[in-house]
């Protein structure tokens, strides 16, 4: 999967492609990491990510949970992705607000309120 | 010569208005001359409507004569200073002080110089004024609506008619014009034919059980909906049934007599082996549904109801259960089976000694100090029982006295009543966690290879704390009313459910199930269980006794003392309890029951203590009731101060307790 940093002011974006799993999350993990340094918003860009396993999941789960004062959003979720979250149950574990349609949409909702959930 | 005739019509048009007017005075447009003396407005739902209120004067003969002389030569008249020629507006005079103005009414449009103009409009040389004038279509559509269920499709053919509007100029004042659509002719709708019809049925794909006669209709009487197309409906399907060729004992007896009767301990209905016990009704195959668009709808195949037999003592044969032992049919904790009958001709004494038996125990005569006998079946005991121990889960019959002695019935009902609710919740969270897996599996973003590698673990403990949030509730409750109890008595399913769970579940909230096929495993034995422990809540095994006195009797299902009455004991039941023989008394002591509870005296003349509960939708029944008994129903409590007759305590709608 390759990874994109994309930095505007005060928030991170982090555009994704490829695949999302256990061969890759680790990568996705670690850079997280070095962001959680200066940025408190961060926006995961799923928009080409084609496939996700459950290491993936999982990961991305914890990384939410480990970071809940900060603001993390996950946008771009393709019709198939966001079925696999849907069975997962990821907007009740995750909460709604932290998934967006568009870019946009996130960058918009982290100017506006300080805090998203 | 001619009387100035003129009036005065309210309209909410402009040409209806003028329409009125015409008609009452009996005239042509070219006849009068009009005024508007009030504008109409439309107004806004209803609010702020006006009407127009127009003065129509019939002109003097004399002028129209005139006017009539000069128009036979001229085309144009000398009053006349707008006219309305291929439909533009032209001014025929000079003018001198006062432009007129002229305004578009309704179906009318105004474009000056090309720009349309909603507003009066004043008008003079240098302006390109044109008018246009709208047209109502007429309209000609077919709408089809379609039951929810695709069975029925209904058909209405919608004729709308149209108007032809021309545009008519008048003078409403002083310099001041109109144009107002006049309505020329009616515009028929385009006819429907029926291949129109057919054709649309054909092009949204309606095509079974076509009504043509309806159709037909429809053609004919617009504007009304028609049913057009019906599908047959599903014909359901049967599931087999398994028809038992025994009174299967669980029917509790009302009537006295019976009870009576029952005591005769020939009477138990035992078979041979080789006997017939039960046979399957086959099961029947429906038939498929079609829908309006010719698809099929499938019809719920017939379920099998399985066998569920005690392997030991029924066999089945042909679809045919059939017993392997003597002794008595019946189905015991969910399974057909054919219970042994251990005999004892004289007493449960020494050279007997205590008795545990899986099946059913029949005594002669007494069962004597200090015995016990457990058994899985029934009891029966033909004379008396004395400081001695019953247990059974299917029921105890004594037809002499219990004294000083303690018999339990249905001892794990209460606790299999409350495992059932958990097992039910359990099995639903489990179903639905093996369809979400199948549904991640199969979407194509979903990629599987490290559940290959590592297993179905990491991803059904993300689904649990997602989504089955409540599943250690549940295990834990479980957990808890296995606590209570002793394991080594329930039946083996159940046993064997219990270790399982431990294996695969850590109630601190770590779930071991790594494949999908241990997970069917799992979900099938809940279900096994649940189908036992749903027989077994259908089974309410009774206490019948002639006389009570210094003993506790506790059963899930009914006691019933059929001789003189009850002293001194505690009877507990989560169904009824009946003291209704001669005289039926109950003197000292206890009763709990779940439902009703009827004795023919309750408590005594010396005013011996007794207690009776019963929940709160149920009744305390008594013919005499004595001073000193404490009734209890819901949380409301009474104590009775003196005798009284025939009460039927209860607690009234707002909650009261009452006696009669």
């Amino acid at each position: 999967m390759k990874i994109e940093i994309e930095k505007r002011e005060d928030i991170a974006i982090i555009n994704m492609q490829g695949e999302l799993d256990m061969s890759t999350v680790d990568n996705l993990v670690a850079k997280t990491k070095e962001l959680t340094y200066s940025y408190r918003n961060i926006i995961f860009n799923f928009a080409d990510i084609e496939f996700v396993d459950s290491t993936g999941i999982g990961n991305i789960i914890k990384l939410f949970k480990d970071n809940q004062d900060a603001n993390y959003l996950i946008t771009n979720l393709s019709s198939d992705v966001e079925e696999i979250f849907y069975i997962l149950n990821l907007k009740e574990l995750l909460g709604e607000k932290v998934f967006t349609k568009t870019l946009t949409e996130a960058i918009d909702l982290l100017k506006g309120e300080k805090k998203v959930n | 010569m001619n009387k100035e005739r003129s009036v005065i019509v309210k309209g909410e048009s402009i040409n209806d208005t003028i329409e009125q007017g015409l008609e009452i005075l009996g005239c042509k447009r070219e006849e009068v001359k009009l005024e508007i003396l009030e504008e109409g407005k439309k107004g806004f739902f209803g609010l702020g409507k006006k009407l127009f209120k127009i003065k129509l004067s019939l002109l003097e003969k004399n002028d129209k004569q005139e006017e009539i002389q000069i128009d036979n030569e001229q085309e144009i008249t000398e009053d006349k200073l707008v006219e309305l020629r291929d439909n533009k507006l032209v001014l025929t005079k000079q003018i001198e002080d006062r432009y007129p103005v002229i305004k578009a009414e309704n179906g009318i449009k105004l474009y000056v110089n090309g720009a349309k103009i909603d507003d009066w409009v004043i008008l003079s040389d240098d302006k390109e004024i044109r008018v246009e004038v709208i047209n109502q279509e007429a309209t000609s559509d077919i709408e089809v609506r379609v039951s929810d269920d695709k069975l029925a499709g209904y058909l209405k053919v919608v004729q709308k008619e149209g108007y032809q509007f021309k545009p008519q100029l008048i003078e409403s004042a002083h310099k001041e014009y109109r144009i107002i659509a006049e309505k020329v002719a009616d515009i028929k709708a385009p006819t429907v034919e029926l291949d129109d019809i057919y054709n649309k049925l054909a092009e949204l794909k309606i095509g079974y059980g076509l009504k043509h006669s309806n159709i037909q209709q429809a053609l004919k009487e617009a504007n009304q909906e028609f049913l057009v197309a019906e599908g047959k409906e599903v014909v359901e399907s049967k599931d087999s049934e398994i028809r038992y060729l025994f009174n299967n004992d669980n029917e509790s007896l009302n009537d006295s007599q019976d009870k009576v009767d029952y005591f005769t301990i020939n009477q138990i209905y035992s078979v041979q082996r080789g006997e017939l016990i039960a046979t399957k009704e086959h099961q029947l195959v429906g038939e498929d549904g079609i829908n309006i668009f010719n698809e099929k709808i499938e019809v719920k195949p017939p379920k099998d109801v399985e066998w569920l037999i005690d392997q030991d003592s029924v066999e089945i044969v042909d679809d045919k259960a059939i017993a392997l032992k003597e002794g008595r049919p019946t189905i015991d904790k969910g399974k057909l089976s054919v219970l042994e009958i251990f005999e004892v001709a004289g007493n449960v004494d020494m050279s007997v000694g205590n008795i545990d038996f899986n099946g059913d125990v029949i005594v002669g005569r007494d069962v004597c100090d200090n015995f016990k006998i457990k058994a899985t079946g029934k009891i029966i005991v033909g004379n008396n029982v004395t400081n001695a121990y019953l247990e059974s889960e299917q029921g105890v019959e004594v037809k002499g006295n219990i004294i000083g002695s303690q018999i339990i019935v249905g001892k794990l009902s209460v606790y299999y009543r409350q495992a059932d609710e958990q097992l039910i919740k359990l099995l639903d969270r489990i179903e639905q966690l093996e369809l979400a897996l199948k549904e991640l599996v199969s979407n194509q973003a979903f990629k599987t290879e490290d559940i290959k590698l590592k297993g179905y673990q990491a991803v059904i403990q993300i689904l649990i704390s997602s989504k089955f949030t409540d599943l250690y509730e549940i295990l834990k409750a479980f957990d808890n009313l296995n606590q209570e109890i002793d394991q080594a008595e329930l039946f083996d399913e159940l046993q064997l459910l219990i270790t399982r769970l431990k294996e695969f579940f850590n109630l601190t909230g770590i779930c071991y199930i790594n494949n999908l096929k241990d997970l069917k495993e799992l979900k099938d034995l809940i279900s096994v269980v649940c189908n036992i422990l749903a027989s077994i809540k259908v089974t309410k095994p009774e206490i019948i006794a002639k006389y009570v006195q210094s003993s506790k009797l506790i059963a899930s299902g009914n006691i019933a003392v059929l001789g003189e009455g009850v002293y001194n004991s505690e009877l507990n039941s989560n169904a009824q309890v009946e003291i209704n023989g001669n005289p039926g008394f109950f003197r000292g002591g206890k009763i709990k029951a779940g439902e009703d509870i009827r004795v023919k005296e309750l408590g005594s003349a010396s005013g011996s203590q007794v207690e009776v509960v019963v929940p709160k939708a149920q009744k305390v029944i008594a013919d005499k009731l004595f001073i000193n008994v404490s009734i209890k129903i819901g949380d409301r409590k009474y104590k009775s101060q003196k005798d009284l007759d025939r009460i039927s305590a209860h607690l009234n709608e707002s909650g009261k307790l009452i006696l009669f």
